[in-house]
């Protein structure tokens, strides 16, 4: 029997800033096509870790192996738009960066990528025109036009309203649906985690030690009635009873 | 004939600093041509010190930190100082003098505001670029200098009055060009001959052209700004 190969390992990963330890020894495997939630307290260095496997620092010691080359894209909490650029153009930025394609492909690429997000008649308004679910889908947008493997996600729904937050949630299971990508995501809501991951890790406070990790045995992709079922409540208090136990 | 027995080299009247303004305006107007002429040069001159340091600075980061403390003692001293030793390196072009010391008075400032504003570029907007493993060219073009432009235009406005500034103070220092006579030559001689009404007139000359200065940089970095939808309509 093929053992899957997992799309990114980490084993054992510490990081530490001047001197202070913000993750500690985090080991898990991310395989093609699923989705793992990271959820912890406030400053627990979910963020760091998203950080590191962005590349933007390196780690101290342990592994952190990428499935050779693979296309990743990036989502943050802001947003992070060219706030002079249309969203054609900022959604087109990781092509034109990377030189891929002649500027009418991309342009092509850019549009087919807004229709799929539904934005197709925002094409030349700017990110101050649009509101705050639509930049996001944006940010999605542009996370997506290089058909990545990976997604990195770092609480992409913070900021959102909780009626945004859910259209988002579901148009983001329905878009896995058909690219099945593999993602890691950050996040402080144990709802954002339960509908859009098959494991939560639960990270410790200060420094972020994986506490447990919970496997969550559901169809996937799934609706956002899963949210009404008593699994998921079941889930939801298990979670809650492990990150109070950890405040506690 | 003066008011309340108030000498006019004392306090001239307003109605005398009017007629003086209008009888002499062809030398005025000639003379704030001359320190229009030296205060361009000297925004220019600024203008290209600050694209040539922020160049250097954000390719080898290592010179910001090696050049920057001299630029935070050269800040603190008033440059047209310097003026009678850039006249002995220009072998005596009294034009050139003043525009390089009426360009390093408004220089520095300049400096700090463009690079305070390289400095405030949004965090996740860098990381964007450095995930996508973007050129140090696309970086600076693409996010750079937009981010950076209305922190570059902020500190213009001030710069052209330093420069105003620069290109009076320098005249005082090293006198005039001999062809070419500024607005400080006028307050220089209504000093010296104790003419009131001659001093006040070029002072409503020089705030003319102050204000005429500050409000064409205000419109250019409006025009520009908007048309690169950097300001919200």
């Amino acid at each position: 029997m093929n053992a899957i190969k997992p799309i990114l390992s980490l084993q054992n990963v510490d990081k530490k800033f001047q001197g202070k330890s913000i993750i500690k020894d985090i080991s898990f495997d991310l395989n093609p096509g699923e989705v793992i939630s990271i959820l912890g307290p406030s400053g627990c260095g979910k963020s760091t870790l998203i950080q590191l496997l962005c590349g933007f620092f390196p780690i101290d010691s342990g592994t952190l192996t990428w499935n050779t080359d693979i296309l990743k894209g990036v989502v943050f909490q802001d947003s992070a738009l060219l706030p002079w650029s249309t969203v054609l153009k900022n959604v087109i930025l990781p092509l034109r960066l990377q030189k891929l394609f002649t500027p009418q492909e991309r342009l092509q690429k850019g549009k087919d990528i807004l229709e799929k997000v539904g934005l197709s008649g925002f094409l030349q308004s700017y990110p101050h025109q649009i509101s705050g679910g639509m930049k996001m889908r944006v940010a999605l947008a542009r996370a997506l036009i290089l058909e990545p493997k990976v997604l990195l996600l770092d609480e992409p729904f913070a900021s959102l309203d909780e009626l945004t937050k859910l259209k988002l949630i579901e148009e983001l299971l329905n878009l896995w649906d058909k690219m099945k990508w593999s993602a890691v995501m950050i996040t402080h809501s144990i709802q954002e985690a339960l509908l859009l991951s098959h494991k939560v890790i639960i990270l410790s406070s200060l420094p972020g030690q994986i506490k447990r990790i919970i496997t969550i045995d559901e169809p996937f992709p799934r609706t956002l009635e899963f949210s009404f079922t008593d699994k998921y409540q079941k889930l939801k208090s298990e979670i809650q009873h492990q990150l109070l136990r950890d405040l506690n | 004939m003066p008011y309340f027995n108030v000498p006019d080299y004392f306090f001239p009247s307003p109605l005398n600093v009017l007629n003086y303004s209008w009888e002499n305006r062809l030398p005025l107007i000639s003379s704030l041509l001359v320190t229009l002429k030296i205060t361009l040069g000297g925004v220019c001159t600024a203008v290209f010190l600050t694209i040539m340091l922020t160049t250097l600075f954000l390719y080898i980061p290592l010179s910001e930190w090696v050049i920057a403390p001299f630029i935070g003692v050269l800040q603190t001293l008033p440059m047209i100082v310097f003026a009678p030793l850039f006249l002995l390196w220009f072998k005596e072009d009294r034009m050139l003098t003043l525009i390089l010391a009426s360009g390093l008075s408004g220089f520095f400032t300049l400096l700090s505001g463009t690079l305070n504003g390289l400095k405030q570029t949004q965090r996740s907007l860098n990381w964007v670029f450095t995930f996508y493993s973007a050129s140090l060219w696309d970086q600076i073009r693409l996010l750079k200098i937009p981010f950076s432009l209305s922190y570059f235009f902020e500190s213009l406005k001030i710069c052209v009055q330093l420069c105003l500034l620069g290109a009076l103070g320098g005249e005082f220092v090293i006198g005039s060009d001999y062809s070419q006579k500024g607005l400080a030559y006028h307050i220089m001689m209504a000093s010296y001959e104790l003419e009131g009404a001659r001093l006040f007139s070029t002072l409503l000359y020089l705030i003319i052209l102050g204000f005429f200065l500050i409000k064409v940089v205000t419109y250019i970095s409006k025009m520009i700004l908007k048309s690169l939808h950097m300001v919200y309509r």
